[in-house]
């Protein structure tokens, strides 16, 4: 038994036992839309593994060089050095394009699955008392998250990412006081400049990766304390927790997911293309993209800066320019809002006790349709983002599509308020009906409730 | 290996006594664990009863086994080792013994030894372990953990006597070679109850929904088999892809074939050949019970209390705390200048003449009426922040304000290239409708009138460049850009 042998070398030498015998007893319940923070989670094992991989070839350098590598429409051209590291990894090296495309997908998927996980725990209550905590946690990840997804597709030196670097620019720098400060500190001056890439690069490979993975140590170790939340059913209560165990059922259904998830991010790296910088070609300022569009998660950002109206904020001598509310302050009070969100529903149901058994979408109507509404309002963002695309498609004007957007930005969310208000409440009147018993057992069930003093 | 040395087990004398000790107590071990078990522990564990105590026996014997060959092969290293051997005498002349050769065979000699006592110190043990706390084979005939009554069927006093009756055994054995081998069986051997996890509770879902577990088997070797094979081909095929310079679509598919063939394997191995059990554990409270909360607190105040001179304490980290924030800026320092010095800097100067991207100087006639072109100052070709935009229109549709009348020679207008909104080029000229657009948000800006915004999210004009012709023809700046080109800031010059 050499398993036996080691893991007794080892207790003898830090004490696990105690802790592996825990921890192999405890108790996960079981839930589809419990996996999604694990794909999440595996997803960022898989950009760590890809990163580590490509950060082998790239260079994160703005220097002029001519390319001379084996895509032979761009031989001849003059380009930065982490451009031409990109072309290199995805034309020269075995696997190369590959491990590139499957980064990119990765890092689409954590995001897509975070989003999904904070929409499962909102639209659940998961949030509530213990678990404000966690929330908060889970928010910065995905802040951080967002960040680095922006990061990650700016540095690569393409006409595309120079655009985007140009917009994060215009944003960072239209903050009051501060803006031309912490721009400069980020970029190293008016973009692009050849301190630009190298921090970028620095802050996309080292800070804000060691910061996600440290969160989400904190937020697995805070899961751990609590013990995962159950979806209401029989036996489940607030005292007690329903599941399967960790070892082996658990463990082994989890690293089937991961594989799974891997399996689906190869097939997507190796079939579906993605960010084809060489179609774009090298930055160059006096280039322009038509159609250029930020990555999905940021589309909503771009959509609010398309139809937010232009207005100059002059505050004195001093100027608020137009980016900045849609481009700034917008994003800062959705997430604002969505880290009180945990406090806002305590003082506005006041129920502040503990809870551990989910609440089913449908039985908090007011909240559920809320949630159907910001997430309508961000889709009407996102189509906004691409009105020009949209546009082209349909051979509309994008001056009346923009038009139809700034109204349906106010009328959609609304919509879908009442619609989804109405169906849960509707769906609770069906829902109770089914769960009344039936007239025996009713009464059954009332004596047993009076006989037992609770 | 000073673990064993501490307590060297003395002379073969002594070991040859304890192994005849041994040897007695195994005797009546073996006639009373015979005795003891009787027709009723038979009827249960079938041929384990007399199992127990020839297992018991073999068991002893393998650690006294070892241990001797340990003990041996250890004194005749250490005489390898130790003893010097002596220059010029017949046998070293005869073996060609040298100092290094000896202790070389002394190394090899105590290196088989110990693998030897390694091999039987781990067989030892895997038997102590097996009859201490582990049910014997007949037991396990059945599939223990899908068939729970058979354990309940075993009766534990006869489990018990046959486990007192190999420990006895053992204890001699461990008398025999001395301290080591007991500490490796009170390894061995559980010393109390542990406190129950639960896991006993848990309710077998498979058992209750009366699941088919041998279809549940065939099944599932059946399925996580494939879904095994078919990883196993897609690993092969990313292989030969890759030492072949496989494509792409190749090598992801395969790499996707391989993990999905090993990812489905693990869940179908959970999901047909995994027992179901559901547990329901009950929730601790979150929060720290009222004594350790208090405790806690008590504690660090009476450490703080332990401090003396606090405030100075306080004072002296806030100080230090001061110094570092103080170092932290002038290192975020070193990252850049101030930006408002670069903002501010406008590179187009009066005179300077206007140039393609080529390098080429555009005349006053260069373009005709609805045309459009890209142009630099002499000084900046191709820079980012001095692009420029140079349209001509018919010189009776402008209408400029009356102050920059004359910035405009035969219908030349030039304005920032780099739009006031987000920084993107302004790189869309509609002619027609003397427009410029920029493609990342669609902002529009009236030419004629001085580039103001006509639509789209931008509020301020394309900053313009007044011009004049010079004795050449060429167009040349008159001055600066009329405002900041660019986005907007805070601070930025009004």
């Amino acid at each position: 038994m050499m398993g036996a042998g080691l893991a007794r070398w080892v207790d003898s030498r830090v004490r696990l036992a105690k802790f592996a015998r825990k921890a192999l007893n405890h108790v996960f319940p079981d839930h589809w839309s419990f996996m999604l923070g694990e794909i999440a989670l595996y997803s960022f094992v898989i950009l760590v593994i890809t990163g580590t991989f490509m950060a082998m070839f790239f260079h994160g350098s703005s220097a002029k060089v001519i390319y001379h590598g084996s895509y032979r429409p761009l031989d001849g051209v003059s380009m930065s050095a982490a451009y031409q590291s990109v072309l290199h990894l995805s034309f020269d090296v075995p696997a190369g394009l590959l491990i590139r495309q499957m980064h990119h997908w990765a890092a689409d998927i954590f995001i897509g699955a975070i989003l999904a996980h904070l929409a499962r725990i909102f639209f659940t209550a998961a949030y509530r008392r213990p678990r404000e905590l966690n929330w908060i946690v889970g928010l910065t990840l995905l802040v951080l998250a967002l960040a680095n997804g922006y990061l990650g597709y700016s540095i690569c030196g393409d006409l595309l990412s120079g655009a985007g670097l140009r917009i994060g620019y215009a944003i960072m720098l239209s903050i009051p006081v501060i803006g031309p400060w912490i721009t400069f500190l980020a970029m190293g001056g008016t973009v692009p400049t050849d301190t630009t890439v190298p921090r970028l690069y620095a802050l996309h490979i080292f800070l804000v990766p060691a910061l996600i993975a440290l969160l989400i140590g904190v937020h697995l170790a805070i899961i751990w304390r609590q013990l995962h939340t159950n979806y209401p059913g029989p036996k489940r209560t607030d005292k007690t927790i329903v599941g399967a165990r960790l070892w082996p059922s658990y463990t082994l259904k989890s690293l089937g997911l991961f594989l799974l998830l891997f399996a689906v991010i190869a097939a997507l790296g190796g079939l579906v293309q993605i960010d084809p910088v060489w179609i774009y070609g090298p930055y160059n300022p006096v280039a322009i993209l038509p159609g250029a569009q930020p990555d999905w998660y940021l589309g909503w950002v771009e959509g609010a800066m398309r139809l937010f109206p232009g207005v100059n904020l002059w505050l004195g001598h001093y100027l608020v320019p137009e980016v900045f509310f849609p481009g700034f302050l917008f994003p800062f009070l959705v997430f604002v809002f969505l880290y009180s969100w945990p406090f806002l529903e305590k003082y506005l149901s006041l129920d502040f006790a503990a809870h551990h058994v989910l609440r089913l979408p449908r039985q908090q109507p007011w909240i559920t349709a809320f949630g159907c509404a910001v997430a309508v309002l961000m889709l009407v963002l996102l189509v906004a983002g691409g009105d020009d695309v949209v546009a082209v498609a349909d051979h509309a004007n994008v001056v009346e599509i923009r038009s139809i957007l700034r109204i349906l930005v106010f009328v959609a969310p609304a919509v879908t308020w009442a619609v989804i208000y109405g169906l849960c409440r509707r769906a609770n009147r069906k829902g109770d009906a089914a769960a009344e018993p039936r007239s025996a057992e009713r009464i059954l069930a009332q004596e047993e409730t009076t006989a037992q003093p609770q | 290996m000073t673990d064993h040395e501490e307590r060297p087990s003395g002379s073969l004398v002594k070991v040859l006594m304890n192994v005849w000790k041994l040897y007695r107590s195994l005797a009546e071990t073996a006639e009373r664990g015979h005795a003891e078990s009787g027709a009723a522990n038979a009827a249960v564990i079938g041929e384990g009863s007399s199992g127990e105590a020839a297992r018991a026996r073999t068991g002893a014997w393998i650690v006294i086994g070892a241990s001797l060959v340990w003990q041996g092969a250890r004194a005749a290293g250490r005489v390898f080792l130790t003893r010097p051997v002596e220059p010029g005498t017949q046998a070293a002349a005869e073996g060609g013994q040298t100092e290094e050769a000896k202790a070389r065979r002394g190394k090899w000699l105590m290196l088989g030894a110990l693998l030897s006592w390694k091999a039987g110190k781990s067989l030892a043990k895997k038997t102590a372990r097996t009859f201490l706390d582990e049910p014997v084979e007949g037991v396990a005939a059945g599939r223990p953990a899908w068939n729970p009554e058979a354990r309940q069927e075993r009766l534990p006093a006869e489990t018990e006597s046959a486990r007192a009756a190999g420990w006895e055994a053992l204890k001699a054995s461990a008398a025999a070679v001395g301290h080591t081998v007991e500490k490796v069986l009170e390894e061995a051997t559980p010393v109390e109850e542990l406190p129950s996890t639960g896991r006993e509770a848990d309710r077998d879902l498979d058992l209750e929904n009366e699941v088919n577990l041998q279809r549940r088997e065939w099944w599932g070797t059946v399925l996580a088999g494939f879904a095994a094979l078919v990883g196993l081909a897609g690993g092969i095929a990313f292989v030969v892809n890759f030492w072949t310079g496989g494509s792409n679509e190749w090598l992801g598919g395969s790499l996707a074939v391989f993990l999905l063939g090993f990812g489905a394997a693990l869940v179908l191995w959970a999901h047909w050949l995994t027992t179901h059990k559901e547990a329901v554990e009950p929730r601790e409270r979150v929060s720290s019970p009222l004594p350790d909360q208090q405790g806690a607190a008590r504690e660090f105040c009476a450490g703080v209390g332990d401090i003396q001179r606090r405030w100075l304490l306080l004072g002296m980290g806030a100080a230090a705390m001061g110094v570092v924030g103080a170092v932290f800026i002038s290192l975020i320092r070193s990252l850049g200048f101030p930006p408002y010095t670069a903002l501010d800097t406008d590179v187009w100067k009066r005179g300077q003449r206007l140039m393609t991207v080529d390098g080429i100087p555009v005349g006053v006639d260069a373009l005709q009426p609805g045309g459009m072109i890209i142009v630099f100052p002499e000084s900046s070709v191709g820079s980012e922040k001095t692009q420029t935009v140079l349209v001509r229109v018919r010189q009776d549709l402008v209408h400029l304000p009356a102050a920059r009348s004359t910035w405009a020679p035969g219908g030349n207008l030039a304005y920032s290239r780099i739009c006031t909104h987000a920084g993107c080029s302004v790189g869309m000229y509609e002619a027609n409708a003397h427009l410029l657009m920029c493609p990342c948000h669609q902002s529009t800006f009236d030419v004629l009138n001085g580039a103001q915004p006509t639509g789209g999210p931008a509020a301020r004009a394309l900053p313009q460049l007044p011009l004049y012709v010079d004795s050449n023809g060429h167009l040349r700046a008159a001055g600066g850009f009329s405002d900041y080109p660019g986005p907007g800031f805070w601070g930025m010059p009004s």
